[in-house]
């Protein structure tokens, strides 16, 4: 594969993983304390999906994974989806 | 006429409750009656608001806006007596609240220390946004006054002693803290574990003194000046934080003669000896049914799963509680921590005089377990052995394990295909226990 199709490809991959991945709280570890909340670049209000135990389904959610990271108890993670085309 | 539910306690227990029966009942009359003034919020995010991580007001996790759809009443008054025959609860502003359901969820409170000055102003515990409010107050006036005067004595043990430790520091203050022993957490954390902790706390920049205690705390003025330790030593200071344990809070449930013993006790349905009266969270005792033993969680999840129980049965369901294996996260000197079922060293911890916040009796344990330590600094990992069967761990540092880990000992899974290896670990241990935990659950599944 030439090196540009392959990065292509590799960018298409990725984007459809992030498509179709979301933000999943583990609940029993969520604390309400809302720095998810407080460092979210959209602005949504990450903890009361925490604390419904719900994935973040918000559309205005990009992955950016400031929550993930931000959370304190280790709460939040990002799950990817399964890329349904690997490559173009 | 409406059902009326009333609930003692805004926190995790109380605010489950409510939701729990608000899903079940939408023209039930539901009255939460708080001693504190403000809505509900994170009591674990304290320390974050301590440590200036957060805003005061990211703490309320609910909008008034939300209060009022969900139809909740709030009452800000202390609740005085119970009258379990008359189905009343009396209010210390001499309000009368008959019930068709009552939940007790009142939680717990900060043990004061024993010595002279022990209410001195710049004594301070962090049970509660009030305190958390008056800990910021009392840095800020003592900042004003001059630096030596800003240092601050911390006393106590487990996981808030060093939030409050960790807390301060952010704030710029200088911080001595306190210990008995030689070693933090000692109920719980092996030496090698504690070791880790009071290192980094040395290198975080605090000032501690291993066995020394609080003798006295001086002042002037109702202030608070400084500590004078069992050493000897004087320690100029305006705030000294206590953190050495909580106790529930049963004077309520005792005084309208329920069944209490060091907690209220209740049956796997949150009922309590009183018909129409439930207990969750902080002052539930409810018996573990991996060892028979009833113990207290001082634990957020355990509270929100007891309150929805305790919930669900108030309005008419039959769940019943199943006490998971007690499970905490928390962050020690800035490197998270997980702890998970039976961990505890069989030692006394001597800096509590009852458990702490975010603890549960249910770690600790007398009986002759099987600890195996793997080492990769500065991250420790422990794990508990009865057995072919994972009862414990403890992971400091790297958490990748603590999913598969709880995985196992929640579902005491018998682990003898892959013993060997956890007994001597190396470097294909992780992947053992992740691979194992995985297949397991597709088993279960």
């Amino acid at each position: 594969m030439r090196p540009l199709k392959r990065l292509t490809s590799r960018e298409a991959s990725r984007r459809q993983a992030l498509a179709e991945g979301q933000v999943v709280p583990d609940p029993v570890r969520c604390i309400q304390c809302g720095i998810c909340s407080y460092n979210c670049p959209a602005d949504i209000d990450v903890r009361q999906f925490a604390w419904r135990g719900e994935p973040v389904t918000d559309h205005r959610c990009i992955l950016c994974g400031e929550c993930v990271a931000r959370c304190p108890r280790g709460t939040l993670r990002i799950q990817a989806g399964v890329p349904v085309r690997a490559a173009l | 006429m409406p059902p009326r539910f009333v609930i003692v306690g805004h926190g995790p227990a109380g605010r489950s409750a409510a939701e729990t029966i608000r899903s079940r009942e939408p023209g039930a009359a539901i009255t939460i009656v708080s001693a504190e003034p403000d809505p509900f919020y994170s009591r674990p995010g304290l320390a974050y608001l301590l440590a200036n991580e957060i805003p005061e007001k990211q703490l309320f996790s609910r909008s008034e806006d939300q209060d009022r759809t969900l139809g909740l009443e709030r009452i800000h008054a202390q609740a005085v007596a119970i009258e379990p025959e008359a189905h009343l609860v009396r209010l210390s502003d001499g309000r009368e609240l008959p019930y068709d359901a009552l939940l007790l969820a009142t939680g717990s409170k900060a043990i004061l220390p024993d010595v002279p000055g022990n209410d001195l102003d710049g004594v301070v515990t962090l049970d509660n946004l009030p305190d958390t409010r008056h800990i910021l107050d009392v840095v800020r006036r003592a900042r004003r006054r001059g630096s030596q005067a800003g240092a601050a004595v911390v006393v106590g043990g487990g996981i808030t002693a060093l939030e409050v430790v960790e807390g301060l520091l952010s704030r710029g203050v200088t911080t001595h803290y306190l210990l008995r022993h030689a070693h933090f957490w000692s109920n719980v954390l092996s030496e090698q574990e504690s070791d880790l902790i009071l290192h980094r706390l040395r290198e975080m920049g605090t000032q501690i003194h291993l066995e020394s205690d609080l003798a006295r705390i001086d002042g002037r003025g109702g202030r608070v000046t400084a500590v004078e330790t069992s050493g000897g030593e004087t320690i100029p200071c305006s705030v000294v934080g206590v953190a050495i344990g909580v106790r529930p809070q049963v004077g309520l449930a005792r005084d309208a003669g329920l069944r209490v013993e060091r907690g209220v006790v209740v049956d796997d349905g949150m009922r309590t000896s009183a018909p129409d009266v439930f207990a969750a969270g902080d002052i539930a005792q409810v018996v573990d049914p991996r060892t028979g033993q009833a113990t207290l969680d001082i634990l957020w999840p355990t509270a929100i799963a007891t309150g929805r129980v305790a919930g669900a049965n108030m309005s008419g369901g039959d769940l019943h509680y199943a006490k998971a294996a007690p499970f905490n996260f928390a962050r020690l000197a800035e490197l998270p921590i997980t702890i998970i079922g039976q961990v505890g060293t069989g030692r006394a911890d001597a800096d509590m005089v009852a458990a702490g916040r975010g603890a549960s009796e249910g770690w600790e344990t007398n009986e002759p377990l099987r600890s195996v330590v793997s080492t990769e600094p500065p991250e420790l990992q422990r794990w508990v052995l009865r057995g072919n069967r994972l009862v414990g761990a403890v992971l400091l540092g790297d958490q990748r394990l603590a999913e598969p880990l709880r995985d196992l000992i929640e579902h005491q899974t018998d682990i003898g295909p892959i013993r060997e290896t956890l007994l001597a670990p190396d470097a294909t241990t992780a992947e053992a226990i992740t691979v194992f935990a995985g297949l397991s659950r597709v088993t279960a599944a």
